[in-house]
């Protein structure tokens, strides 16, 4: 008797699995009927991450005309409170809970006030926002996507050295999220492994048009719009635009992102 | 639903469970683990239908949810407490279907850490070879072959002389 065989036996008077088909497509409906939060960005948008992945500094900048940001100051804590409460309101997982992880022993770390907690009962998950401008030295930015629900990783997720970055969906496995600088059309999107799109025309336009000369600037309202981030996720860019939040680009333990652009 | 993803749920669903079965040594979680993989294919069909192996893709599928699954220790106490409920002394176990053989197979595979554990069905139950497994858990032909190998070695010694031939493939 061979392993395979062993294994057979194990198996020979397992009970016939009921169909799935209904279970599957009813918790499929729910997860695409709540309220997505679309979670596509660039580096000209907006990223969440997750452990290892850092800030590589805080950008603060005056904002410009049609920027994505509100006139009157907003402190860092103000906006982690809100911006909490803006997940906690559009996770699709109506059970989940987001909490600001408040970090009273390091003040003047900045990045402390983009991460958060998620718990989906008795998982947790660490939430880190990197929100981004364009800026001058990433005139072809990073671009990223990760799928509504699959913006959750644990926290021993790592970015690869080839610049992608493993993100583990709640529940479904994972997705592998791809991260791609160039020109266009070399801009690529993968998910759970294989090549699915190249850029859309919305988001070749907006890399486009964030091309700028100038360090990072917010994003336009209308450029959010174009990269499908929903209102709460666009209310948080801007609230985090505002307070100063911004940041030039992220590093992790592997590999500088983004890379060097043509 | 789309309708190609209904016959293809149906037609694989049973050899998933038994896969995920394998997995984990629990019905009731076998089950979790073939729906999540399951909604996970669903929600990326429009993609995972042009894989060039739809199976190989379910199945990763399901040993990633299972690898990923954060609730496992709560129903593994759960399933040591059945395995140690069982006579500890039939260790070498008869070569019959008999349910203490299949609990001594499963007793045994749990011994193994879970990425050893998805290698060994991957590898032996899927019979996939040295590189599809590699792929399918992203690590390299030389992890999946050292990391068979200590299994195998530990397998027979939980699983006792009459089955030195687990060794010898």
């Amino acid at each position: 008797m061979d392993l395979h065989e062993l294994m057979s036996t194990a198996v020979a008077d397992l009970p016939e699995l009921p169909d799935q088909l209904a279970e599957v497509d009813r918790i499929h409906h729910r997860r695409t009927a709540t309220k997505r939060a679309v979670l596509i960005s660039a580096s000209t948008a907006l990223v969440l991450g997750v452990g290892t992945l850092t800030i590589a500094s805080p950008w603060e900048r005056p904002q410009s005309a049609g920027a994505a940001v509100a006139s009157s100051p907003l402190s860092k804590q103000q906006f982690a409170e809100n911006a909490a409460q803006i997940l906690q309101g559009i996770w699709p997982v109506q059970s989940a809970r987001v909490v600001w992880v408040r970090q009273t022993s390091d003040p003047g770390n900045t990045s402390q006030y983009t991460l958060f907690k998620l718990e989906e009962g008795s998982n947790t998950w660490q939430l880190h926002i990197i929100l981004y401008g364009s800026s001058a030295t990433t005139p072809y930015p990073l671009v990223t996507t990760l799928p509504s629900d699959c913006a959750v990783a644990p926290t021993d997720c790592v970015a690869n050295a080839d610049g992608t970055i493993r993100a583990y969906a709640p529940g479904s496995g994972m997705s592998l999220v791809y991260v791609s600088t160039g020109n266009y059309p070399l801009y690529s999107i993968s998910a759970d492994g294989f090549p699915i799109i190249l850029a859309t025309p919305s988001l070749v336009n907006t890399l486009n048009l964030s091309s700028s000369v100038t360090e990072p600037t917010p994003l336009t309202s209308d450029q959010l719009k174009q990269l499908a981030l929903s209102d709460g996720m666009q209310q948080i860019y801007a609230e985090g635009a505002q307070a100063g939040l911004l940041a030039e680009g992220i590093y992790s333990t592997a590999t500088p992102i983004p890379s060097t652009n043509p | 639903m789309d309708e190609d993803f209904a016959a293809f749920a149906r037609e694989r669903q049973q050899q998933l469970y038994r896969t995920a079965y394998l997995l984990c040594g629990n019905r009731e979680r076998a089950q979790d683990l073939v729906q999540s993989a399951l909604v996970g294919l669903l929600k990326s069909w429009s993609r995972a239908r042009e894989a060039d192996n739809l199976d190989a893709y379910a199945r990763t599928a399901v040993v990633r949810v299972f690898l990923s699954e954060r609730r496992k220790l709560r129903r593994e106490a759960e399933i040591q407490a059945l395995a140690h409920s069982r006579p500890t002394t039939d260790q070498t176990a008869s070569h019959d279907a008999s349910p203490e053989l299949r609990l001594t197979i499963l007793q045994a595979l749990r011994q193994l850490p879970p990425k050893p554990r998805a290698m060994m069905i991957l590898r032996y139950w899927e019979d996939l070879t040295i590189e599809q497994t590699a792929a399918a858990l992203g690590c390299s032909e030389g992890n999946v072959k050292s990391q068979c190998s200590r299994s195998l070695v530990k397998l027979r010694t939980l699983l006792g002389d009459q089955f030195t031939e687990l060794v010898a493939r």
